[in-house]
């Protein structure tokens, strides 16, 4: 078992090669990082973040800074209460204001670092683009190809139709 | 050019001579096939030139899409490669997929060739790139670190690049998306100008299930009807969209009963044990794989969504609540009775979209139907007679308001009716039990008789239907009525004693005999026709109906 470490700062490295230099608290918010850490007590070296780039990381730790005061989630898997509050922090909201393929990076980015707070922003974020929107809006939002062939999408009208009020 | 020109003296063909001896020698046409042999005998590929072991070590280092690729450069290496299987099936850096590497049988099937279908990864991003430049399929989700496609959907891309690009092999599965449809790698390039695309398609499947988790009911059903492979996600797992915002649980449930045929039901001792797997489903129902579809709906979550509802439907949603109005009272037991007596034209459309719902909504919706609103349903139309018939004959036991008899069996129901509340003597036939009950006996007091009449009115106190079976049809019916029915309206289609036989065809008086067990509302319909017994619907009971509201206990028989 390592000693704890007091270092005050940790450096990350993106796939790019990119360096960055945060707060330990901060990295901290991901527990892949905080795992890591406390298995290998003092850290010279520059962790690899091979999954993310440096773009993806920098968003990630602008997100980790701007919450790291925040309380600690209890994990609770088969809480299903949350899902029924897709309400985001406007901060967050403005936050995950980018386009989709970085949307998605973080999303991707989040799992990876076990983030699970910005992990489940990025999905109320993807939810709330799919509400009020029709499926062929929602194949243009999402670049879906309609691979449905005549007799699957008769099938899907039927069982959708017969509940209409002529 | 000198080398070339050397080259062209010392290599001679017989081609080259009897070019030669024909003049052709000199000529553009001797040069050029010249040129070709020589190509023959020196291969351009370097690999090639190796000796075979040596290729084999290069092909143990190469990933599985750069031997896919290797093999599609020519027919030689095509062969090759696909002729040592061991190369891509005992190491595991070539991510191949499981479906032949795992057969479960500890045997080794013949995976057949090397094809798309079986990479199930791609190992840097600059073959992601290539994979995407090549490979545009849509439905095909490949990452450096997340292992997408299932089988099934990478079969499918498999069997199309098979189809543009290799030999089509014996194992290659048919053509499920044309060539024509697939998107254009450009056209990721030209969008975004990123190498490979992003979207709710790509991310691993545990990522989606996280979304889906956050979408409501109406976003899921859209999200399904977007594209096959999401359509089946969602609805392979009906914990997906049962917790999700504005689903319906009550509403009409896609169910399977029982078939009953051919079958002895349970008893009521077993019956008793077995809970219901939901709430108001029969105990002898099965639950079916449920569907997220537009009728689960209970409620959207905001403005957005209800405009996205109305553009789906024409169901009304209240603009305040959200709540979705008119999609299940459609088929509410009451509404479907009033429904089924509306005329004509209007009456056959509403009852031919009624019998092209799903059997089990079918089923479901008689079996909730109280007797009378069957009754007068099952009269409506022959198709929507015989639809209920079927049925009723088929899954007796879901119908709770209903009784389903064989011949002999009637007899024995209303013996033990008999037996159950008046002192049926040994030998006594049931015809004179009948009479001796509505028979007020010397040294009887009408009181007890009332009394007695009064136990017997009490037996039943559910509004059912009796139904005899002969020959697989429905062709005798006691009917016992509510105190007040209101669902049934006068039809006026068998006005004039006109009957329609259903057997014979339209327009035969019958034979009809009946009962009133009581002045109230209870009633007993006999019909013959010349050939069969048939069971109508007759005005002899809306006259009872009449005689029940009106206090008039005297039934009028008209036209007979």
């Amino acid at each position: 078992m390592a000693t704890p470490s007091t270092q005050a700062t940790v450096k990350l490295q993106s796939n790019d090669n990119v360096v960055i230099e945060v707060e330990r608290a901060i990295a901290e918010r991901s527990v892949l990082i905080k795992n890591m850490l406390e298995d290998c007590g003092e850290v010279t070296d520059a962790i690899p973040i091979s999954n993310v780039n440096e773009s993806i990381l920098r968003k990630v730790i602008e997100w980790c800074e701007h919450h790291k005061n925040d309380p600690v989630a209890a994990e609770n898997e088969n809480d299903d209460s949350r899902k029924k509050t897709t309400d985001i922090d406007e901060w967050d909201q403005k936050f995950m204001n980018v386009d989709q393929e970085m949307l998605f990076e973080i999303i991707l980015a989040a799992n990876f670092l076990d983030i699970k707070p910005l992990l489940d922003t990025g999905c109320k974020t993807v939810a709330n683009m799919i509400k009020g929107k029709s499926p062929e809006e929602i194949r243009k939002l999402f670049n879906i190809q309609n691979d449905f062939t005549p007799e699957e999408e008769e099938q899907i009208r039927r069982e959708n139709e017969w509940a209409e009020d002529r | 050019m000198s080398n070339t020109s050397e080259e062209s003296t010392t290599i001679s063909s017989p081609l080259s001579e009897a070019q030669k001896q024909s003049g052709y020698g000199s000529t553009k046409l001797g040069s050029a096939l010249e040129q070709i042999a020589r190509n023959i005998q020196k291969p351009s590929f370097p690999s090639l030139r190796l000796p075979t072991e040596l290729r084999i070590h290069i092909y143990k280092h190469c990933t599985a899409l750069s031997l896919l690729q290797l093999s599609h450069t020519s027919r030689f290496l095509y062969q090759e490669i696909n002729s040592l299987p061991f190369l891509w099936n005992e190491r595991q850096i070539y991510d191949l997929h499981w479906d032949w590497r795992n057969n479960g049988d500890g045997t080794d099937p013949d995976p057949g060739p090397i094809r798309l279908g079986l990479i199930a990864g791609v190992h840097s991003c600059s073959e992601m790139t290539l994979f995407w430049e090549l490979y545009p399929v849509t439905n095909a989700c490949i990452r450096e670190e997340h292992r997408g496609p299932s089988p099934k959907s990478t079969k499918q891309t498999t069997a199309t690049a098979n189809a543009s690009t290799t030999p089509v092999s014996p194992t290659s599965t048919a053509l499920t998306i044309p060539v024509t449809e697939r998107p254009l790698a450009s056209l990721w390039k030209q969008q975004s100008g990123r190498t490979y695309p992003v979207g709710i398609l790509y991310l691993p499947v545990e990522l989606r299930l996280m979304i889906y988790r956050y979408c409501t009911a109406l976003g899921l059903l859209s999200l399904s009807h977007t594209s096959s492979r999401l359509y089946h996600e969602i609805n392979s797992e009906p914990k997906i969209f049962t917790k999700s915002y504005g689903y319906r649980f009550t509403a009409l449930p896609c169910i399977c009963f029982k078939d009953t045929r051919e079958r002895t039901l349970l008893s009521k001792a077993q019956a008793s044990k077995r809970k219901p797997a939901k709430r108001n489903i029969n105990p002898n129902c099965l639950e079916c794989n449920d569907r997220l579809t537009l009728t689960k709906i209970a409620r959207v979550y905001c403005d957005e969504e209800l405009q996205a509802f109305k553009k789906m439907t024409r169901i009304d949603c209240c603009v305040r609540c959200l709540e979705v109005k008119g999609m299940v009272d459609r088929f509410q037991p009451s509404n479907l009775a009033k429904r089924s007596s509306t005329r004509a034209r209007t009456r056959a459309l509403q009852m031919d979209y009624l019998l092209n719902l799903p059997t089990e909504l079918r089923l479901h919706i008689y079996a909730s139907l109280d007797g009378i609103s069957l009754l007068h349903l099952m009269l409506s139309t022959r198709q929507c007679r015989d639809d209920i018939t079927a049925l009723m004959l088929g899954y007796a036991s879901a119908f709770q308001n209903c009784k389903v008899f064989r011949p002999r069996e009637i007899q024995l129901y209303e013996r033990a009716l008999l037996e159950r509340c008046i002192d049926l003597r040994p030998g006594e036939s049931v015809q004179k039990a009948k009479s001796r009950l509505h028979s007020r006996p010397q040294g009887e007091t009408k009181r007890t008789w009332a009394e007695r009449i009064r136990k017997f009115n009490s037996l039943s106190d559910k509004v059912f239907a009796v139904v005899l079976e002969v020959e697989r049809a429905v062709v005798f019916g006691c009917l016992q009525l509510p105190g007040k029915p209101s669902a049934v309206s006068k039809m006026e289609d068998n006005d004039l004693g006109l009957y329609e036989c259903s057997t014979c065809g339209p327009a035969r008086i019958f034979h009809t005999k009946y009962w009133r067990w009581d002045g109230q509302s209870r009633m007993f319909i006999w019909a013959s026709t010349c050939d069969s017994w048939s069971y109508w619907h007759s005005l002899f009971l809306l006259d009872m109906h009449k005689g029940a509201a009106g206090g008039k206990k005297k039934m009028v028989k008209k036209s007979l």
